[in-house]
């Protein structure tokens, strides 16, 4: 599981939950695959990315370097800057792990790099 | 940009003189690509942003020209299935009679602009040697008349119905024609007799015209996959379906074409020739001659208690589909109703209806035959065939049935299956390690090179539940497809006569388009060779019932009949005629392919292979209008990056114009929260690499599926059930677009498929305030109507839940009224693909 795609995942489906996002990363294996570095879209990505959360979790998992607290406004031209977002979003890789939600605790595991968001059928709301 | 008449080509042909061959790489030919029905305007939008020039559609195909240097990005393209070089147009074929109009397509081959169909296929496939585009010698337009009408037998399952009900109403009935050599000629004469007389039947006008119950199907399995030949009215007096098509998907086709036809299925194929020369003993016409009295060619085979259980034709040659399929209209013996699985209605109801007398004469018929005389053969021929519909009609169960269609399904496409050019089969085989019967009919099979026009395709397959196990196992996507599409029973109608499909793979006769010479001489030796093949495909005469009695277990295949007895040229380019034809004419698409070919051999003297071929010559009949093009693609492009099927495996070329219709931009999410094994979001991801693809299911087995398609397309590169029903859609649908309209930020896109066109039409409605619809298409997959909605997500928030966000974004999407979600370009675009089809009963 990407950072990227983590970064769309919340929990907030489940009943009684408001706050399912972002979901806590509880990594047991974590592997780096290196992606094309695609600057464009490292920007075009960041325009629809939570980037508190990437950060968040990207340093939960060990990989935050190169990551500014906050992002500022001349991204564009960075590449530094891009190259180590890219590394975060898109080439770190959650292989085996928990997302965790943040309200009821909730653990949805990651197998085989795949998150298993699938509820149970009392857990959604209705 | 350049149009053929634009004079800047001429300077474009000019400037580009290379010297990397002597071709002028610029030349311009005419590419026809094949399309899923619907998207034709996608594919030509595809076309025309890739080639810049103006696109042609037209049903299920588009039609431009293509710089020779450009051909190979033809086959690059993520929207078309099959493409061919064209190289001769009549628009105005003005057919008459079957003999002449044959004749024409033969001469028609002068006109045929060889040349630049062969620059264009060794653009692509590259041949080691020259291929001259004319022979040194131009054979005279007389030399190249060498009219080959093949006669196909119907298949039994029809043939069964037809006896029923010839059997219903006096089977004693003799017949005037001659019985054919092994006597189960008879049998079908009576019944074809009786068949014409029978309203119900086909349209007897249109000789060889493609039937067809289903004529939609058959478009669709027109379309989409090569099939075996069609039964025509004509056919009800010989044929044999088994004898005649000799590709991979021979057993497959056999199965479509035994649900298709409800024609009597003659026991052996019977190549008609009106030869010029005078080399035939004979002239050898479509009555087949009588076996010798000799010959007693039934008594001893109904001794053996095995034998019994098959058709006449059987005993002689067996096939195993074939008898899967006579079983398999044993039921509608035992119920009344019309089996939906496998015959027309109209000729279930019959057999059904004449089932019941059959039974009581059963017996006396037997035994009346053991006794008589092998001299009048004829009644003998009769009766014994009527006794063994009989038997055949009771003695089995249902469950034998499903043994045995199961077994047919699965017997036969070892075959297929191993065929070099069905890459994907074999893949599939060590990929997707679970065989089970859901899963399995997924080969993408394709490669039916045989097949005309568009290759058999992993489709979303109408799968009825009876038949479901068998056909969902055959290998051939094109199989399980066809004949779920087939099966309907709703669409069965015979009177279809004018969208007559028909499509043929047809070896060009070896015997008749060889030298006339050598026919009498080598007839004898051609036949064993023939024989050993096992196929139905015989010329007729009184030695083939011993050589046909020998073999007994071969399945039947028209394989390439030149054995290695014949030297090959290497030289010369392998070649194989495939014929599809559409519309009223006087002759079947075997005939014309035949003939056709035979010109193909006096002209350029290539060796014919239907499997191993180099060329593949298109003979496209539709209506008046023929085509002849050579095709550039072995196996269809739809399974391109598809290891592991699935139930639901879309092909690639349904979900590239699926995507096409998003209009996908740089940086787009894309999101199939119902991806099954991924077609869709591979699709994407090879095509739209700007954006970032989500795939989700709910289903392990789909997840596995993912993991290996996604691992296959990394190593780099290299298929139709329809789930659900349409109960749980009118909940399912309307769930859907609520929480695809949760989890879409205004202005998304959605870009659905289905075949429950009414469900999805409500839940948009009922929710019209979130999802407005944008288009409708209408799309044929695998004979499959399906629609392709796609829909736009409003500004409305959705209330009820009390989620504030959904989508991650940099603003916090509130599906309310937030002012700076709105401000924000969005540019999510949601892809789901639900093939949902109600299971027919």
């Amino acid at each position: 599981m990407k950072l990227i795609t983590h970064n769309m995942l919340t929990s907030n489906i489940i009943k009684g939950v408001t706050k399912g996002f972002p979901l806590i990363i509880a990594p047991t294996k974590v592997e780096v695959k290196e992606v094309d570095f695609n600057p464009d879209f490292v920007n075009k990505m960041l325009t629809k990315i939570d980037y508190p959360a990437l950060y968040q979790a990207a340093n939960s998992v060990g990989h935050g370097e190169g990551l500014p607290e906050q992002l500022g406004d001349d991204v564009k031209d960075n590449t530094d800057l891009l190259k180590a977002l890219h590394n975060a979003m898109l080439q770190v890789e959650v292989i085996e792990g928990d997302l965790v939600c943040p309200e009821s605790g909730r653990k949805f595991p990651i197998a085989n790099g795949i998150p298993n968001m699938l509820l149970l059928e009392n857990e959604v709301e209705t | 940009m350049a149009s053929p008449d634009d004079p800047s080509n001429e300077s474009m042909k000019k400037t580009s003189l290379r010297s990397e061959s002597d071709d002028n790489l610029e030349e311009l030919c005419t590419v026809e690509a094949s399309v899923v029905t619907g998207f034709e305007e996608c594919a030509r939008g595809e076309a025309r942003e890739k080639f810049g020039t103006d696109v042609q559609a037209s049903r299920g195909k588009i039609i431009w020209k293509v710089p020779l240097s450009q051909l190979n990005e033809v086959l690059k393209m993520g929207s078309v299935d099959n493409c061919r070089v064209v190289i001769h147009t009549v628009p105005h074929f003005k057919f008459s009679d079957q003999n002449d109009s044959l004749a024409r397509l033969q001469k028609m081959i002068l006109d045929v602009n060889w040349e630049c169909g062969l620059k264009a296929w060794k653009r692509i496939f590259g041949f080691p040697y020259s291929i001259a585009s004319s022979p040194d010698v131009i054979p005279s337009p007389e030399e190249l008349v060498d009219v080959v009408i093949m006669n196909r037998q119907s298949q039994p399952k029809d043939k069964f119905g037809k006896k029923k009900k010839n059997l219903g109403k006096g089977r004693g009935k003799k017949k005037e024609k001659e019985s054919k050599e092994y006597g189960n000629n008879k049998l079908d004469s009576e019944n074809q007799k009786e068949h014409n007389k029978e309203e119900s039947n086909v349209d007897k006008d249109s000789l060889g015209s493609g039937d067809h119950v289903l004529p939609e199907s058959k478009e669709g399995l027109c379309e989409e996959s090569k099939l075996g030949p069609d039964l025509g009215a004509e056919d009800l007096e010989k044929l044999d379906l088994a004898g005649e098509v000799s590709t991979p998907l021979d057993k497959d086709r056999n199965i479509i074409s035994f649900q298709k036809s409800h024609l009597l299925p003659p026991p052996k194929t019977v190549i008609v020739k009106q030869v010029t020369s005078s080399e035939m003993e004979a002239k050898i016409d479509i009555k087949v001659l009588n076996p010798p009295p000799s010959e007693n060619v039934f008594p001893s085979v109904l001794e053996n208690k095995e034998l019994r259980h098959l058709e006449p034709m059987e005993v002689d040659s067996p096939n195993t589909s074939f008898k899967a399929n006579i079983v398999s209209h044993q039921k509608p013996t035992n119920d009344a109703e019309v089996v939906p699985t496998s015959l027309n209605a109209p000729d279930c109801a019959s057999v059904a209806a004449n089932a019941a007398p059959l039974s009581q004469e059963d017996n006396s018929a037997f035994d009346s035959l053991k006794t008589s005389d092998p001299e009048s053969s004829d009644a003998a021929a009769e009766a014994f065939a009527t006794s063994v519909i009989n038997k055949l009609s009771i003695s089995h169960t249902s469950s034998s049935r499903e043994n045995l269609v199961s077994a047919v399904c699965t017997t036969p496409p070892s075959t297929p299956i191993a065929s070099l050019e069905n890459p994907f089969v074999v893949a599939n085989g060590e990929a997707n390690g679970h065989p089970e019967h859901d899963f399995e009919a997924y080969v993408p099979a394709e490669t039916n090179p045989k097949g005309d026009g568009y290759s058999s395709s992993v489709d979303p397959a109408d799968f009825f539940p009876s038949s479901k196990t068998s056909l969902v196992s055959t290998p051939q996507g094109l199989s399980a497809s066809d004949s779920g599409a087939v099966e309907k029973s709703d669409t069965v109608s015979t009177e279809q006569s004018t969208e007559k499909h028909d499509i043929n793979l047809v070896e060009p006769k070896v015997t008749p388009c060889d030298q006339h010479q050598e026919i009498v001489t080598e007839k004898a030796t051609e036949e064993k060779r023939l024989s050993d093949n096992l196929t139905s495909v015989e010329c007729s005469s009184p030695e083939l019932p011993e050589q046909d009695k020998a073999q007994t277990d071969q399945s039947q295949t028209i394989t390439a009949v030149k054995k290695p007895e014949r030297e090959r040229d290497p030289t010369k380019p392998k070649f194989r005629v495939t014929c599809n034809r559409v519309g009223n004419h006087s002759f079947d698409s075997a005939s014309a392919a035949a003939s056709f070919g035979s010109a193909v051999i006096t002209y350029f003297k290539w060796p014919v292979d239907l499997k191993n071929f180099d060329i593949e010559i298109l003979l496209n009949i539709d209506n008046e209008e023929v085509t002849v093009s050579l095709a550039l693609t072995k196996c269809s492009l739809h399974n391109r990056n598809m290891v592991a099927f699935g139930p639901t495996t879309l092909r690639s070329t349904i979900c590239y114009n699926m995507l096409r219709l998003c209009r996908i931009k740089k940086g787009d999410f894309i999101c199939d929260p119902m991806c099954g094994t991924s077609a869709i979001p591979i699709e994407s991801a090879l095509n739209w690499t700007n954006c970032y693809v989500f795939g989700g299911d709910f289903h392990e087995k789909a997840i596995e599926r993912t993991a290996t398609n996604i691992k296959a397309i990394e190593q780099k590169q290299r298929e139709n059930n329809r789930l659900g029903s349409r109960t749980v859609n009118r909940t399912l649908y309307p769930c859907l677009l609520t929480e695809m309209a949760r989890t879409a930020r205004p202005g998304a896109r959605a870009c659905l498929l289905t075949e429950d066109r009414t469900s999805l039409i409500k839940a948009i409605q009922s929710l019209s305030k979130f999802w407005q619809r944008r288009l409708m298409l209408n799309v044929n997959i695998g004979g499959l109507s399906g629609f392709v909605f796609v829909l736009l997500r409003t500004t409305a928030s959705q209330t009820g839940h009390t989620v504030k966000e959904t989508v991650k974004t940099d603003v916090p999407v509130d599906l309310g009224s937030h002012e700076k979600t709105e401000a924000k370009s969005i540019e999510t675009d949601i892809q789901v693909s639900t093939e949902n089809d109600s299971s027919k009963q």
